[in-house]
């Protein structure tokens, strides 16, 4: 397909993919193996949904990662694992127990919601009326993509090329316009008349400013 | 006069406008009341000296004022003298009142108690479990249990006496 | 005495700004100089009147002056003299008058830049701009009054919000926020001129465009010291919250970044007029928006104030001024001149600018709705949710990276349509530049994909700038000879302009870099250390040495001292502090950062005992954060020179009629109105490749050389 097809669809798809990769609700989820049963500590109705976690690091990573979708309660906005005040460490302590214990993100978040409330969940939960804030922003991209193609769409009136073709899809530019004074094109209804050593003069300043454009090379124009 | 502009921005105009006028009167700060009428968590704690322990469930059937304090917390000092004359008016009418420490030291807490008096039990939460289980996200928080065992209410900051008191008439 | 003197001060303001607006709006629609001349005259008094009414406050907090009323909440004997200047903007009734004193500082600039210059359109845009005025000067003398007199006058006062007293960034990062906000009306009320007028002339748009340029400076530098004074200051090692207060000093940002861009598009072909405006407008619109939050109570934020009957005020305000936008838009969108020449293809400049402004809108979109998202659910539904970082970044990350690939690109592409093989070539260097970064990402262990993406698609990015800085010195010396390097200056001195704009987009890499080094790489650890006592983390070994104390007029400070190595090298000792301010109840924790290129090290207490010989402290450590604010230095270096007045802009902004070729050696060079006829007129002898016009679209193929 031409380079203007390519470019269009390549633009349009990165685009496109770039909004859709955030838009897509990404709950990954460890899976569950059920483990023997534990005893469920204080609060929580059901054991653990895998084996108990014995590596420190990995618990550490699953810890920050759970605590940074949770609201720090005493904090304005920040989230359970950046904030150093002491309602949110605690709270980081427990999360970490439980991240320990077997727990995973889903029933560690279902606890807090539980207790504090959906405001507790640092983003809201995809389900119900907070579809909207999900989907909004990716019907705009569409929207948009939509009117640039027709904005692109618009008759373009565009310059013959060297050899005086004009490309496809386009129409000659209308006489007198500056598209067409920089082919030297005749003008349908010339400006007053200069004099001759105007007229010298103006082809002078003309062939100046295309050469110091490079312009008067034709091999370096393209 | 375009009017697919005029209706473009009044679509965005008109709600945006509608829903911050609807912000005020709404403190952002206030943190929603999920517990409220809910059965009461479990805890099973122990005081601070480490010598008795309390269980909620052995103290069903008897109305329960469920205090979560600290002594870094001035609100807490300051609804402490009416909590202790509240408590000695109807601990002998069967309310059982319990204090919890909140992110804390024993020490301290036991320093403040002596400071400022004390008519009940303050009971130790480790590790804030049971914070967190009654959804406390600061002090001073204060919660009433009915003899069955449900959150009636919930008292964000310093208790607020008369309805504390109607509610423990009430109940009793 | 002040009190008095001050109100009355604020009272002129007020007056000359109605007085002001009325008569510029007056002579803008019957074309009056004489009614011009009142709005100059007027916005000089406003100026004045205000610069009067700031220095009576500024004196009265510096002498602790009790009986004024905003003094006494904010001063205090204890305050050192640095905090006592900035009390002016800490708390919200000294804020509003700071406000209205820049805006009266803008409104004179106003003035002189529109002197004797676009008759049509001067006595608008200052009525406009001192309509505004009158809101704020409203407010000042009235709701917001700082200058009430107290009595009985108190012998001491609270001092302004330790949180602001923590750091000296407290200087410079809330007047340069507001010389970013407060200007967004010049540009709104020239915009609004426009579209009141019906035509937007090449010259006022080049004015327009000059005229953002100085709020929009301001406006991303302020945004960054908001990054680092957050990051300095509030102890979590982070530099971004997506709080809703940063949101909405990033809207603004966002949309004016796109108009500057979509300006050029309007200027040279006439194109995206309406939607140019629509930036134009909702820059300033934004600006209202986000101070409105700040300041209603009714958002949840580091920032905000407690609520005031400001807020109800500030609303009517914005409904105001939004429905004035949008009738004015939609009464005039249609009136706009329509473009001579279509939108190129997708090879060319065109469809990559509007990709771009694609991108800044769904930004701005997505932010502002997770912003008011909270606000609408609960007005719907009464439940309480939140929305924060993880949604933010979830589109922030994406579009943030799109706009970094845009840069990449679009700059390598001519203004008009290229030939397929044109593209190739131009990007054959580029595209190899990002390939080498990731090879050499990989080969040394740095593997997560979305930094190493970034990574890639800054140095194509960092690339193509280099390659477009260079072009114009590259194509003299081909034209003229002589040496390299001379015709590299002389060339790029002929195009300030379009070098200015490639530094801030180098500016903008950096940031780039830093942002997705630092969030990539993360390292947080808390540790407990004894006096004596010696750990690692990371790479450092941290030996905790004991605890000192400070003793400031205004706090208290305890101090851990914390010896630094890496490896064999020693690092110095840092001193992470808790301050106790007599106001705060629990201490504030200050951190040490030790900050240099390649990576910070960055230590917060948690608890400091006194005399317990024990420290707990949070150690983060990022890599490149330093970047960042670095970033921000080289974006504002490149807007000012982008915006320095020069002869050749003057000349270009005076808009001269278009006229015969001049005699060799006169004439204006640089930028000129982007005319389709000023196609041989305005070309003179020694022309460069500078070029003064904008020659045609599509020939100039190769040799784009304006910015």
């Amino acid at each position: 397909m031409s380079a203007l097809g390519l470019g269009r669809r390549l633009l349009g798809g990165v685009l496109l993919g770039l909004v859709l990769a955030g838009g897509a609700p990404a709950w990954a989820q460890p899976a569950g193996v059920t483990g023997p049963p534990s005893t469920a500590p204080e609060g929580l109705d059901e054991p653990a949904a895998s084996a108990p976690l014995t590596d420190p690091d990995t618990i550490e990573a699953v810890t920050s990662e759970v605590s940074s979708g949770l609201r720090c309660p005493v904090c304005q906005g920040m989230s359970v694992d950046d904030s150093p005040a002491e309602g949110a460490r605690t709270m980081k302590a427990r999360i970490r127990e439980l991240v320990t214990l077997g727990y995973n993100r889903q029933q560690i978040e279902d606890y807090f919601v539980d207790r504090y409330g959906t405001w507790i969940l640092l983003a809201p939960p995809a389900e119900g009326r907070n579809w909207t804030v999900y989907v909004a922003p990716v019907g705009f991209v569409v929207l948009g993509l939509g009117a640039i193609g027709l904005a692109l769409r618009r008759k373009v009136l565009v310059v013959p090329d060297a050899d005086g073709a004009t490309p496809p899809g386009t129409e000659p530019a209308p006489a007198g316009t500056a598209a067409s004074l920089a082919t030297g094109a005749a003008v349908a209804t010339p400006p007053p008349a200069l004099s001759a050593e105007g007229e010298a003069e103006l082809d002078s300043y003309r062939r100046q400013i295309l050469a110091e454009l490079g312009l008067d090379r034709p091999a370096e124009a393209t | 006069m375009n009017w697919k502009v005029l209706a473009a921005g009044a679509l965005i105009v008109i709600p945006l406008v509608t829903v911050l006028a609807m912000g005020f009167g709404q403190d952002p700060r206030a943190l929603p009341n999920v517990m409220e009428g809910r059965t009461a968590p479990q805890f099973h704690l122990s005081d601070l000296d480490g010598m008795q322990s309390y269980d909620l469930a052995e103290l069903a059937g008897k109305p329960v004022v469920l205090n979560f304090w600290a002594s870094w917390c001035v609100p807490c000092a300051q609804e402490h003298p009416w909590l202790i004359r509240t408590a000695q008016q109807y601990e002998p009418r069967g309310v059982v009142f319990l204090g919890v420490l909140y992110g804390d030291e024993a020490v301290n807490g036991k320093a403040f108690l002596k400071r400022n008096g004390h008519a009940f039990p303050t009971l130790l939460d480790p590790g804030g479990h049971s914070a967190l289980d009654y959804g406390v996200a600061g002090v001073p928080e204060t919660f009433v249990i009915s003899p069955q065992g449900q959150i009636v209410h919930k008292f964000v900051g310093p208790i607020e006496p008369d309805l504390m008191t109607e509610l423990l008439e009430r109940m009793l | 005495m002040i009190s008095i003197i001050g109100r009355t001060a604020v009272l002129v303001a007020l007056a000359a700004c109605t007085v002001g607006a009325i008569a510029g709006i007056y002579g803008g629609a019957r074309r009056s100089t004489e009614a011009l001349r009142w709005a100059r005259a007027m916005a000089l008094i406003f100026a004045g009147a205000m610069t009067l009414a700031v220095g009576l406050m500024e004196y009265a907090l510096l002498t602790h002056d009790f009986s004024v009323h905003y003094v006494s909440q904010v001063g205090s004997l204890s305050s050192p003299t640095w905090i006592a200047i900035v009390s002016l903007w800490s708390s919200l009734e000294g804020s509003i008058l700071f406000w209205a004193f820049i805006l009266g500082v803008y409104a004179v600039w106003q003035t002189w830049f529109t002197r004797s210059r676009y008759p049509e359109y001067a006595s608008w845009a200052l009525g406009i701009t001192l309509a505004v005025g009158v809101f704020f000067t409203f407010l000042v003398a009235g709701t917001a009054n700082p200058f009430t007199a107290v009595s009985p006058v108190p012998l001491d006062g609270p001092g302004p919000n330790p949180l602001l007293q923590n750091h000296i960034l407290m200087v410079v990062h809330p007047p340069t926020l507001y010389l970013g906000y407060v200007g967004m009306t010049v540009p709104f009320a020239m915009g609004a001129a426009a579209l009141l007028t019906g035509r937007i002339s090449p010259s006022w748009s080049r004015a327009i465009r000059n005229a953002m340029l100085v709020p929009w400076g301001f406006l991303s530098f302020g945004i960054i010291l908001g990054g680092w004074w957050s990051y300095d200051v509030l102890g979590w090692g982070g530099y971004w919250a997506w709080d809703p207060v940063e949101n909405a000093s990033l809207l603004p940002w966002l949309t004016a970044t796109a108009f500057l861009h979509s300006a050029m598009l309007m200027e040279r072909k006439e194109q995206l007029k309406g939607w140019s405006m629509t930036l134009l407008l909702s820059s300033f619109l934004l600006t209202i928006l986000g101070t409105f939050m700040t300041r209603s109570g009714v958002f949840n934020s580091v920032h905000s104030f407690t609520q005031t009957p400001i807020g109800p005020v500030f609303l009517v305000f914005l409904a105001i001024v939004l429905i004035f936008s949008v009738m004015l838009l939609a009464a005039r969108v249609d009136k706009l001149t329509p473009p001579e020449e279509g939108l190129n293809g997708p090879n060319s400049r065109d469809t990559f600018f509007l990709a771009q402004n694609l991108t800044f809108a769904a930004l701005t979109f997505t932010v502002l709705l997770g912003t008011t998202w909270p606000l609408i659910n609960e007005a719907v539904t009464g439940d309480r949710i939140s929305v924060g970082e993880p949604y933010f970044n979830r589109w922030g990350i994406p579009l943030g990276f799109l706009l970094v690939f845009l840069m990449g690109v679009g700059p390598a592409l001519p203004w008009g349509r290229a030939a397929g093989s044109t593209v190739v070539k131009r990007f054959l260097v580029p595209l190899g530049a990002a390939v080498l970064v990731v090879v050499g990402c990989l080969v040394f262990g740095v593997d997560k994909p979305w930094p190493v993406a970034v990574f890639a698609v800054s140095g194509m990015a960092l690339v193509v700038s280099v390659q477009e800085m260079a072009a114009p010195g590259l194509a003299r010396w081909r034209t003229k000879g002589g040496s390299l390097g001379r015709a590299l200056v002389e060339g790029s001195v002929m195009t300030r302009r379009r070098q200015a704009g490639y530094i801030v987009h180098i500016g903008v890499i950096c940031v780039a870099v830093g942002v997705a080094a630092s969030s990539g790489w993360r390292l947080v650890k808390e540790l407990t250390l004894m006096e004596g006592q010696t750990t690692t983390v990371g790479a450092y070994t941290l030996t905790y040495l004991g605890e000192a104390t400070q003793k400031d007029s205004h706090r208290t400070s305890s101090i851990a001292r914390i010896h630094v190595a890496r490896g064999d090298e020693e690092l110095g000792e840092l001193d992470p502090r808790m301050n106790v301010y007599p106001t705060m109840g629990r201490p504030l924790p200050s951190p040490a950062v030790r900050s240099v290129p390649g990576e910070d090290l960055y230590l917060s207490l948690v608890q400091l005992e006194p005399g317990s010989k024990v420290v707990s402290l949070q150690v983060v450590i990022q890599p490149m954060v330093w970047w960042i604010w670095f970033g921000g230095v080289i974006m504002a270096a490149g807007t000012i020179l982008a915006a320095w007045p020069s002869r050749r802009s003057a000349a270009a902004l005076a808009g001269a009629p278009v006229s015969p070729p001049r005699a060799p050696g006169a004439a204006p060079q640089g930028p000129a109105p982007g005319t389709a006829a000023g196609v041989t007129a305005s070309a003179t002898a020694g022309a460069t490749a500078g070029a003064t016009a904008s020659v045609t679209a599509s020939a100039t193929a190769s040799a784009e050389v304006r910015s």
